[in-house]
């Protein structure tokens, strides 16, 4: 949206302007320059009076400037086409310039409006306007420094189409417009703008294009507005709330001039610059829908390959301990082991030592028990047990005195004993040392 | 017959699923697969080492439990013959009872190895001696036997007296030795 806008209407005998900002709250009119109110009207020839404007008001290559003409300078035809693609219909137009316009081709500067393009067809209007007419507006921006700020020159009941566009809920809505010595009928749904034509200012000529619009566009007498008649029109009163601040239209036609910058109607503009209907290039939506897919998933796989390096950096830290714990358990089982082995061999050498065979103790007990006379010749010793051959007065004796020791148990004579002729004894007497 | 423009949407929609076909199959599809197995394996090794830790504090408590000081150990020590073999056990205790021989007036008649014996689990060198001694020489022979403090035990003893003689005694024995191999 501009944010400075200067909507100007002239024709042959008037000259109108209003100036618009935009601010914080939207848009409100503001002076153009010095010396000069908001908007304001002028009487007179509208050529000169827009040459003296421009000079007085001071160039600002900020400002867009939008021209409304009457329909006298600008001319309209009505385009139906068969379904096809939008550009087609656009080469088909500007190759058929010749047949459409009055003019020849090269002396018109022309834009086309697409008033509806769908199943049934496409719907077009032709504006333009002689090359030398429009050329002397060019002249008067050029001369007074403003050339940047034109922006686009438009037939006044397109601006004042676009300023209704939302405001009227039937479905058709026409209105009929005077401009200098015609009168112009044109008719416009929410499809947008679908007829224009003029007729002279006669009123049978007026009352019979009336009836032609009539019959085609059924219903339309009830929506159809005679913009000249005192109170015949209430296209401001119902115009959408942005476009309140501009002046009545009926007052100020520069309001149509201002009106379709403001809206999403299609720019329309008779001037040397291209047709402006907006095409969908499926590549102009494509490449950058590509790009920021690409973008997207080259992001998206960064944060997954994130998320993959820091679960394998987890797994990895996680295995680091694990390996550390495994070679912490291994010396540790291994010196379980070994305890375990020495808490057994502990117990072993206890056995072991508990079986030693004191013998110097016990041979020993032996001599001091046995009695006097007594005495061993042989003496052996194996697994625990002691056979002892002696020789002495009185084995029994000697067993029984054995037998009293702590030290032996399972003390016996053993085999026979032999009695000699001096009246000794000879025996064997077999023990076993007693295990603690 | 498909216009220009509608042309382009197929082309457009056909590379931009293709597009995220390639990504998907090449670089997200493995990458999820790589997370996943990542995930996966972090917790196996999780499972595991709180498997380790539990093992690792069972095994601290039984290593408390089956403490020994190393005044235990150093007294294990003692009570062994130093050898790294059986053979050199059976050597040493030769040795050390063949000194005493010397020391103390005994005869060494013969002397032999014996095949290893065993004493539970573990093996015993095995060592016979036949000497001929006096009264005196037996006493110290057998007190020196009973006080050795190393793991040597008499396996046999035999003692026959030969009356007259200054070395009446006639003595065979045979000595075990416990071998512990750590």
């Amino acid at each position: 949206m501009k944010k400075n806008i200067l909507g100007i209407y002239i024709d042959r005998d008037s000259f109108q302007y209003a100036a618009a900002v935009k601010g914080i709250s939207g848009y409100r009119l503001k002076r153009p320059g010095l010396g000069y109110r908001a908007c304001g009207t002028d009487k007179g020839n509208g050529y000169a009076l827009l040459k003296k404007f421009l000079k007085e008001v001071p160039p600002d290559r900020s400002r867009s400037v939008y021209l409304a003409l009457p329909r006298s300078q600008i001319f309209a035809r009505e385009i139906r086409l068969p379904v096809m693609p939008l550009e087609d219909a656009l080469m088909s137009v500007q190759n058929s310039l010749a047949i459409y316009a009055h003019l020849a081709p090269e002396t018109i500067y022309y834009d086309i409006y697409v008033a509806r393009h769908d199943k049934d067809g496409i719907h077009m209007l032709l504006f333009y306007a002689a090359k030398n007419e429009i050329e002397k507006i060019n002249k008067i921006f050029s001369d007074t420094g403003h050339t940047a700020s034109l922006k686009g020159i438009l037939p006044v009941s397109y601006g004042i189409f676009a300023l209704a566009d939302k405001g009227i809920a039937s479905p058709y809505t026409g209105v009929c417009l005077h401009q200098e010595d015609v009168a112009e009928f044109f008719v416009f749904s929410k499809n947008g703008l679908l007829f224009t034509m003029t007729a002279p200012l006669y009123e049978d000529e007026k009352a019979l294009l009336k009836k032609g619009v009539v019959k085609r566009f059924p219903g339309i007498d009830k929506s159809f507005f005679d913009f000249n008649a005192i109170g015949g029109c209430d296209i401001s009163r119902n115009c959408p709330q942005h476009f309140k601040f501009l002046p009545d239209l009926q007052e100020n036609l520069a309001s149509a001039a201002i009106a379709p910058a403001l809206t999403k109607v299609q720019p329309v503009s008779v001037d040397e610059q291209p047709v402006r209907i907006k095409f969908i290039h499926p590549v102009r939506y494509i490449v950058p829908f590509i790009c920021i897919l690409v973008l997207g998933l080259y992001i998206l796989t960064g944060n997954v390959e994130k998320k993959a390096d820091q679960a394998e950096s987890e797994f990895q830290e996680l295995k680091n301990t694990v390996t550390q714990l495994e070679n912490k358990l291994a010396p540790l089982q291994k010196k379980i082991d070994t305890l375990k082995k020495a808490a057994s061999f502990k117990q072993d050498v206890k056995k072991i030592v508990q079986s030693k065979p004191m013998m110097y103790s016990a041979i020993n007990e032996i001599a001091r028990l046995v009695p006097e006379g007594t005495w061993f010749a042989g003496f052996s010793y194996h697994d625990g047990k002691i056979l002892l051959r002696g020789r002495g007065s009185d084995a029994l004796g000697t067993v029984e005195l054995l037998r009293s020791s702590d030290m032996f148990v399972n003390v016996g004579l053993k085999g026979s004993v032999n009695r000699s002729s001096t009246g000794d004894e000879r025996f064997s007497i077999s023990l076993e040392l007693k295990q603690e | 017959m498909i216009s220009k423009r509608n042309k382009q949407w197929i082309a457009g929609g056909t590379i931009t699923l293709l597009l995220v076909l390639v990504w998907w199959v090449n670089f997200y599809s493995p990458a999820r697969a790589g997370i996943r197995d990542a995930q996966e394996k972090r917790d196996i090794y999780l499972g595991k080492k709180q498997l380790l830790e539990k093992k690792i504090e069972k095994l601290m408590e039984k290593q408390a439990e089956n403490m020994i000081h190393e005044g235990e150990m150093h007294d294990f020590a003692d009570l062994l013959i130093s050898g790294n073999n059986i053979e050199e056990v059976n050597a040493v205790v030769q040795q050390q009872i063949q000194n005493f021989f010397k020391d103390n007036d005994i005869l060494l008649k013969t002397y032999r190895v014996l095949n290893t014996g065993k004493w539970m689990d573990y093996d015993m060198g095995r060592l016979q001696f036949a000497i001929i001694t006096s009264h005196r020489g037996l006493s110290r022979l057998l007190k020196y036997l009973e006080e050795m403090k190393q793991l040597v035990k008499i396996e046999k003893l035999n003692i026959n007296y030969n009356k007259g003689r200054e070395h009446s005694l006639h003595v065979n024995f045979s000595l075990e030795t416990l071998f512990v191999n750590e």
